[in-house]
């Protein structure tokens, strides 16, 4: 398993998911490939992208767009949905995968699958697949 | 009234109604409620007003299973007072269910029930000095004069509960009941005395199925022997001693007392300890959970929460009781990730990869290193470095502990080495099972998702037991299980009123009775047991 920049990681994850929420609460509206240039464009991070690499090669959830897709199918959203319908669908996207199990390890780190899709589009965007 | 065994001439024969073999937690309590009483009381204890090394040694025996926690001469200690001389006074109740009989652990059960013992928790609380005591309810100490930081995590209450620990303002048996026994006209304390064995009683000889204890056979270090006889006898010494007094005791039955059906010493358990094996990044900085992060001074006492688990998840997972204690880090977790890689390689003789860069993790953290180290020695979650406000929170280490599954395998025995009186030393096979290394496990696994789930962070987990239990494993020094209480003699020694089965005057008070051990602290409920077993014997005997 990859050793990841234990300090970053997580506020890479953090702070890009609240970049993505904050643009979202602004009113602003995305279509998928909006959405996961808006959550990767403030953590252009090599390591957040290998970690999406690690997750990308270990999971059959290779193709990005693919993924995006099921990102947008698992959050319940319709591809126009705004910002703020977005922002709470991942919020609780993320919690009931912690409440019903769906968590990835990876490097130790326990992540929600939802997460760690995110890294997998970060790997993508970054193109870090290792 | 307090005398030293060595004052006592030899060949003397000490009689009282009621002998109680040591004097701590559970031996104190018993004898104050006789105090000023009619009936006369003879405490007999090993060591006298202070730790003395031989005496000390006489504790010495080796660990044949796990190699965790402290020496055998150490996690106990063998003078008035008992192991409350370094008690650190955290009182739990059990749960209601760790009481009750679980369907996938065949061994669990008490024959009382929690309600069973709540008056007498009661009057224990006001023994260990608690003031106002609520187990289970934040809010309750959130409406008291200094509890307004009091928040607690929105758990989901299937899964999870705050656990709360109210710490004795009075831990130090020794220092508290001291005067009152010395006053007491009715109670004898002799220091010094160390008991070898259980003799039974005139026409109750080794082969009878029910036996009465006459005598108990004294010694001194100094070579001093006498007898001690009485009505009723109490072994209080401890989960160990308990059962190798018992084992020792091989006039009343040739595997000894007791222990018709070889039960005496077996069900060993413990509170497993892993030290800093999760870490907890939280979601934002400076979380500030003080309940779970500190001892909050509140009603003239400390009071402190951690996250537990419920009964209902422990049956879900198959999985035994646990506790997660959080200890706020900030600033950098490599030195301290390191010293774990470093520790776990020399564990298995050998270097780890990458050992320079270990080793300068450690030194650039040495400061982290040795806040954390201090915490783990003392069992504090106030070290110097979380109450220096500069370093900002960011996130918390994560130890855990949890109940054994009581095994017939997990035992103490006596050894073929002896003591200096002569005796026979132990030897403890700390064994922990399957269900054990799933316990570990899961509940970093189910924390993970728990504080994922209520957003408070994410977990790093770094446990693999693939290769047996790691390094950083430590004993709990809370032996109990070892003479179990059962109202069938082929399941348990002692029976509800803690008498021993095959004996109709011979009694065990402690932590040894406990057929299981929840995880929480055991003393406050050895003093409530034994609370119990003295109003039991004002019966017995009246």
């Amino acid at each position: 398993m990859i050793e990841l920049g234990r300090r970053s990681l997580f506020g890479l994850l953090a702070s890009s998911i609240g970049v993505a929420f904050a643009r979202w609460r602004n009113g602003q509206t995305f279509d998928a490939q909006t959405i996961v240039d808006a959550l990767l464009e403030r953590f252009r991070s090599h390591d957040l992208a290998a970690v999406g690499g690690v997750v990308a090669r270990e999971s059959a959830a290779a193709d990005p767009d693919s993924l995006a897709v099921k990102l947008m199918h698992d959050l319940g959203c319709d591809p126009g949905a705004g910002g703020p319908q977005i922002a709470r669908a991942l919020a609780n996207r993320i919690r009931g995968d912690f409440a019903e199990g769906r968590v990835i390890n990876i490097a130790g780190w326990r992540l929600s699958e939802t997460e760690a899709n995110l890294a997998v589009l970060a790997a993508h965007r970054y193109g870090d697949l290792g | 009234m307090f005398l030293s065994a060595n004052d006592i001439e030899t060949g003397s024969k000490l009689e009282a109604d009621i002998v109680i073999v040591g004097a701590g937690a559970a031996g104190i309590t018993i004898a104050r409620q006789f105090a000023n009483t009619p009936k006369s009381v003879l405490v007999l204890e090993s060591g006298a007003d202070h730790l003395d090394e031989p005496t000390q040694a006489l504790y010495q025996g080796s660990l044949t299973g796990i190699q965790a926690g402290p020496p055998l001469d150490a996690s106990r200690l063998r003078f008035f007072g008992g192991t409350t001389n370094h008690w650190t006074g955290w009182c739990r109740p059990l749960e209601p269910s760790d009481f009750e009989h679980r369907p996938d652990w065949p061994e669990s059960g008490w024959p009382i029930s929690r309600s069973d013992l709540d008056p007498w928790y009661r009057e224990a609380a006001e023994i260990c000095d608690l003031g106002p005591v609520n187990f289970d309810d934040p809010a309750f100490w959130r409406r008291m004069p200094g509890g307004n930081r009091i928040s607690a995590l929105p758990l989901d209450r299937r899964r999870f509960k705050t656990a709360i620990f109210r710490v004795s303002a009075r831990p130090r048996f020794a220092e508290a009941y001291r005067p009152e026994l010395q006053s007491a006209r009715n109670v004898h304390v002799v220091e010094n005395a160390n008991v070898m064995e259980f003799l039974p009683g005139p026409g109750h000889a080794a082969g009878q199925a029910r036996k009465h204890v006459g005598r108990a056979k004294v010694r001194t270090l100094s070579g001093k022997t006498f007898t001690a006889s009485g009505k009723v006898f109490i072994v209080a010494a401890g989960g160990i001693e308990t059962a190798r007094l018992l084992l020792l005791s091989q006039a009343m039955h040739p595997n000894g007392a007791g222990n018709e059906h070889d039960l005496v010493g077996r069900y060993f358990m413990d509170h497993v300890w892993l030290n800093a094996n999760c870490y907890l990044h939280f979601s934002r900085p400076n979380v500030d959970l003080p309940f779970y992060f500190e001892q909050m001074e509140i009603a003239d006492a400390p009071v402190f929460g951690k996250v537990a688990s419920t009964r209902e998840l422990c049956l879900k997972e198959q999985i035994g009781g646990f506790g997660l204690w959080l200890t706020p880090s900030g600033g950098s977790v490599a030195g301290i990730e390191s010293a774990h890689a470093l520790s776990e390689s020399l564990a298995h003789g050998r270097l780890p990869d990458h050992f320079l860069t270990h080793l300068g993790n450690m030194l650039a953290d040495i400061d982290v290193l040795a806040d954390a180290t201090y915490k783990t020695v003392f069992h504090t979650n106030k070290g110097w470095l979380s109450a220096n406000k500069a370093a900002p929170v960011t996130g918390a280490w994560i130890d855990l502990n949890f109940e054994q599954r009581p095994s017939l395998t997990s035992r103490v025995q006596l050894s073929a080495e002896r003591d200096a009186l002569g005796q026979r030393r132990v030897a403890v096979n700390w064994d922990l099972g399957e269900t054990d290394r799933r316990t570990a496990t899961r509940a970093l696994e189910l924390a993970a998702q728990e504080f994922g789930r209520i957003g408070l962070g994410r977990c790093r987990i770094d446990l693999d037991l693939a290769n047996g239990w790691p390094s950083n494993l430590i004993s709990s020094c809370h032996h109990s299980g070892t003479a179990r209480m059962s109202d069938n003699p082929a399941t348990g020694v002692v029976d509800r009123d803690c008498r021993v089965h095959s004996a109709d005057n011979l009694y065990v008070a402690g932590s040894a009775v406990f057929p299981t051990a929840g995880y929480a602290n055991p003393t406050f409920t050895i003093v409530a047991l034994a609370l119990r077993l003295a109003d039991h014997l004002k019966k017995v005997i009246a």
